[in-house]
Parts: C-alpha cells; sequence; structure tokens
C-alpha cells in the first residue's frame, strides 16, 4: 500500500501561487525527499496534505484516509515537524510534549526520554529560554513522541549543529526500519541525497520530477574551477563539460557525470588549484530539468 | 477538557494581572466610598446635570448615595475592562496562535478545530467569570473593611451583568479573529471597535436615544445601576448577550473550519 497517494492535488492562493496538479505515490517505509527552493511549494503541499490548507484541486489519500473527510483521524497517526516549530513559551519543553501526546492519549513517556537522552536536550528548560537549536529538537521529539506511522518533516535539520543534524538522520533512518514513511521536505540536496530512497523535485508549484536518489546523483553536476601548470586536454570536447571559461591559465566551467572522469585528465595534466563546488539547488533544477522543468528528469510515479 | 485546562494555563499570567487591577480598583473605590457617604458629592453634581448625563453616571432615583457610587464607577469600569479583557482573550484564542505559528501545532494534533475554538470560549467565559466575581469580592470586602452598608447582592447581579456583556463582546472579537492572522492589527482593529462601539453607545445614551435604536450596539445591553437597584439580573439583557454569544461561537467555529492556515 502507499502512504501517500495524491491525485492531482493542488491549493492555490489568491495570486496564483501554491501548488498544483501534484500527482504522486510515496510507498510504506520509504524515505522521500522533497526538494525545491524557497517558495517553491514544499511547504504548500505539507500543509494541504494535512488540512492546514483545503485543496483548490485534486484530491488525496494518506495512510489510506481521505486528505479532506478523515483529517483527523489522519493527523493521529502522522507526526509532523514544520520548518519553523513553535510551542507555548511559558511551558517547559517536556510540558509541551506531554500537552500533546495527552490529546493523543498516549501514556508511555519512555521514548520522549529516550529521546531527549540522544537529542542531549534539557526538556525542564522553559521552552522560551532554549536556543534555536534546542527548540528544533523539542519539536523534534513532539513529532516522534506518539510512534506515528508517518512522518511529515518540513526542513528537519535546520538551525542544527552538524553532530546533532547526524543523530536526527540517524533516528530517521531508525524510524524508517521500523516500518515507518518519512517524507521530507528539504532545500538541502545532500541531505536529501544521503538519507532519501527516492526524490520529488517542486519548482514554482509543479512537482517536475520525481526519481531515484541514485539517477539524480549521477546527473549531479559540479561548479570546476582550477589553475593549471601544464598543457591541458581539449575540456570542451569532454562529455559533461559545459559553460567552459578561460583566463589565462585559469579554467572555470560547469561539469555533469562521474567526478574521477574528470579529475583524471586534469592531473594529469598539472594542477597548481582546483575547486570544485556544489552550485546552488535552484541551478542544479534547472539544469537538470530544463528552464520548463520537463527536461531530463524522471516521472512524477 | 486538556485543551480548556491547556488554554487556562496560557491565559494564567493575563489573568492574574487583570484580576489584580480590577481588585485593586474595586478595593481603592470601596476606601473612597466613606468619602462619598460623607460629602455625597456625586449626588450634588449630578442634581445640576441634564436626566441622561445622570444615567451615565449610573444615578438612579432610588439609589443610596454608596449603591450610586458603585454603580457610576465600578459599574461603568466593570463594563469597559471586562469587555476589552474578553477581546484580548478571544484575540489569544485565534490571532495570536496563528501569528505565532503555534496554531500549526494545535492543529497537527488528532483535534477538531471547532473542539479547539469551544474549548477556548469555555475557558474565556471562565476567566471572566473569576475577574467580575473577584471585582465584587474585593469590593464588598473593601466596603465591609470600611463598615459601608451597600447592596451587596445587587453588585454582585451588577457583576454579573458585565460578564454577559463581556461575554457578547469577547464571542464576536472571537468571530473577528477568524479573519485576522496578524496580532498587531487584531488588538488595534478589535479593540479600537470596541472603544468605538463603547463611545457610541454614550454618546446616543447621552442624547436620550432609545434602546431600540442602540440594539445593534453590545454596550446597550449593560446598565450597572438597575441590577443595583432592582436586585436582580436583567435577565432580558442577559439572554440578548448569551444568544449573540452563542450565535457568534458558532458562526466563529464554521469560519474557523474553513479557515486556511497558512505558514
Amino acid at each position: 500500500m502507499n502512504a501517500i497517494e495524491l491525485q492531482g492535488l493542488g491549493h492555490l492562493y489568491r495570486n496564483g501561487r501554491g501548488v498544483r496538479g501534484v500527482d504522486l505515490s510515496v510507498r510504506e517505509g520509504e524515505i522521500f525527499g522533497f526538494l525545491g527552493p524557497n517558495g517553491a511549494g514544499k511547504t504548500t503541499l505539507i500543509r494541504t496534505m494535512l488540512g492546514f490548507l483545503s485543496p483548490t484541486s485534486g484530491s488525496g489519500r494518506v495512510l489510506g484516509l481521505d486528505i479532506v473527510r478523515d483529517s483527523r483521524e489522519l493527523r493521529a497517526s502522522v507526526g509532523h515537524l514544520p520548518s519553523e516549530p513553535a510551542l507555548y513559551d511559558f511551558l517547559s519543553g517536556y510540558d509541551n510534549i506531554e500537552f500533546a501526546l495527552q490529546v493523543r492519549g498516549v501514556r508511555d513517556r519512555t521514548r520522549v526520554h529516550e529521546l531527549a537522552d540522544r537529542l542531549e536536550v534539557n526538556l525542564k528548560q522553559r521552552y522560551k529560554t532554549l536556543s534555536r537549536g534546542n527548540r528544533q529538537k523539542v519539536a523534534i521529539i513532539a513529532a516522534l513522541a506518539h510512534d506515528p506511522r508517518l512522518l511529515i518533516f518540513d526542513e528537519p535539520t535546520t538551525g542544527l549543529d552538524p553532530l546533532v543534524q547526524d543523530t536526527v538522520r540517524a533516528i530517521i533512518r531508525e524510524e524508517q526500519s521500523r516500518g515507518v514513511t518519512v517524507f521530507m521536505s528539504s532545500h538541502d540536496l545532500a541531505e536529501v541525497e544521503a538519507l532519501s530512497d527516492r526524490v520529488g523535485i517542486i519548482r514554482d508549484g509543479i512537482l517536475v520530477a520525481v526519481d531515484e536518489v541514485e539517477r539524480l546523483r549521477q546527473r549531479r553536476m559540479k561548479h570546476i574551477a582550477l589553475q593549471a601548470t601544464g598543457e591541458l586536454p581539449d575540456l570542451a570536447s569532454l562529455p559533461g563539460v559545459r559553460d567552459l571559461r578561460r583566463d589565462g591559465r585559469r579554467i572555470r566551467f560547469t561539469y555533469t557525470g562521474d567526478l574521477a572522469a574528470i579529475l583524471e585528465p586534469l592531473l594529469r595534466s598539472g594542477l597548481a588549484d582546483l575547486t570544485v563546488t556544489d552550485p546552488p539547488l535552484e541551478e542544479v533544477f534547472l539544469s537538470f530539468y530544463g528552464q520548463n522543468g520537463r527536461g531530463q528528469g524522471g516521472t512524477c510515479a | 477538557m486538556i485543551l480548556f485546562r491547556q488554554f487556562l494555563r496560557s491565559q494564567r499570567t493575563g489573568l492574574l494581572i487583570w484580576l489584580g487591577a480590577t481588585v485593586l480598583l474595586a478595593l481603592a473605590l470601596a476606601a473612597s466610598s466613606t468619602g462619598m457617604q460623607q460629602n455625597d458629592l456625586v449626588e450634588r453634581i449630578a442634581t445640576k446635570l441634564p436626566a441622561a448625563l445622570q444615567a451615565l453616571l449610573g444615578l438612579v432615583p432610588g439609589l443610596s448615595g454608596v449603591d450610586a457610587f458603585v454603580s457610576a464607577k465600578l459599574g461603568v469600569s466593570l463594563g469597559l475592562i471586562l469587555p476589552a479583557y474578553a477581546c484580548l482573550l478571544a484575540i489569544a484564542a485565534v490571532t495570536r496562535e496563528v501569528d505565532s505559528g503555534r496554531m500549526d501545532f494545535l492543529l497537527a494534533l488528532p483535534i477538531e478545530r471547532c473542539q479547539l475554538l469551544l474549548a477556548r470560549w469555555a475557558g474565556m467565559a471562565v476567566d471572566l467569570a473569576i475577574v467580575a466575581v473577584g471585582a465584587w469580592a474585593a469590593l464588598v470586602i473593601g466596603l465591609k473593611a470600611n463598615r459601608v452598608c451597600g447592596s451587596y447582592a445587587g453588585y454582585l447581579w451588577m457583576a454579573l451583568q458585565a460578564w454577559f456583556l463581556s461575554l457578547g463582546c469577547g464571542s464576536l472579537a472571537m468571530l473577528a479573529s477568524v479573519w485576522i492572522d496578524d496580532y498587531g492589527a487584531a488588538v488595534k482593529y478589535i479593540l479600537g471597535g470596541l472603544g468605538v462601539l463603547f463611545s457610541l453607545d454614550l454618546g446616543l445614551k447621552a442624547m436620550n436615544v432609545a434602546k431600540f435604536w442602540r440594539a445593534f450596539n453590545p454596550f446597550a445591553y449593560f446598565d450597572a445601576a438597575r441590577p443595583i437597584a432592582e436586585h436582580h439580573l436583567l435577565w432580558g439583557d442577559a439572554v440578548v448577550m448569551l444568544a449573540t454569544s452563542f450565535v457568534a461561537v458558532w458562526l466563529a467555529t464554521r469560519a474557523f473550519a474553513r479557515k486556511q492556515i497558512h505558514a
């Protein structure tokens, strides 16, 4: 069974922005990464699935339940982490989580303590006095504490230091191994690559592609800048090289493909300096999927 | 019940502030009521004013000096303070939650939106009752401490009349707040609107305009002096405010169920 099944789902704002015609299936037990630049419609789609926004078109089923008609039942089995979590300032982290668990009718608090230990957060501290990262940790615990069947995480590692990010990723993988489905939105390509089985890419409110992560990885482009000491091969003729610019011995170009394949001839020629950078995500999208968003990408299945 | 308790808890500090302010006001008025009995200043000034303005001061023929003083000072104060507090509670129930982003946390829970709103409405009613009864209790304690006799039961009816008014105003504010997502704007517009309605009713009363023409205004259903003079609640006015409150909260739940909660 698919955990998420959307058919032509859309929510359009009065200004015409939003998401439209999203057809998407997320398999049960899968980690699905939802990528897109800021303002692309990631959060709008999540809010529509959770019933915060009404669909203006299409329909959707989450965990077999209709997102409009059965919204309450659906939310009982979902753990949601918003992109900017806000809990009650005057309560401690624990009291905020306790309130949510009481409403959900959950009595067992073992998971709360276990997650608090792993994330190293003091739940007794007032939410108001917590740092951004610790607030995020409390919100993550609140989303996980009731053992949901589906996790909907909107930018889960924002504001966390790299070590804690690793812990959160490990927790997400463990949840998956327990059969939990994870729908995770992010604008961090590396994070989605590291965690997800499949990736959906949204641009201007349209789901432009859904693909296996491996396929995306193979097609990922890099910006390469180098300074040669010797004679370089004819770079323009190499497959995957484009936007080649020369400034004396300094050369810049964009490369799509296996990095080892391009580095080998360059290293043979002799290099004084080499910088390889990830281009901004939007640029990757534009390159991969073309300006119309229907380029070389996979299909929305 | 959990949602109701949680709302009361979230409003605890606000409740203490408003309760403290009204209790202090009631105690101060009780302390100054002895001077009023001796001087009867209000009555002497008021007799020189037109009848409509006498009514504005809460002076009704047949009221004793202290009863007149209480209705004019505490009655009129409660008639404005409680509705203002009710509006702030109503704004806290919806707009502030949306504005702060906490509505996401609440609506991600397996609850119906109407449950959330009704729990908050009930919380608002309880908080307002605590302030109204607290003000009355402080007044009675203050008067007794100063050995001043007054219509203590009548004052309770007056406080309850103010509670009904505030419940009506709060429910209307709750309805309005469903459409306002910005906390600052909600405070400005809703409290501003309340101020306009209060001033309008005062002005119309001063011009001896009949209640029929003021019927749209909730403040037309509050009279501080009559419950003291007649020793009972003005049931007609109370029922109108209660009905207004039920209709407003019913409309608010319907509107809130359809509300789009933007990020």
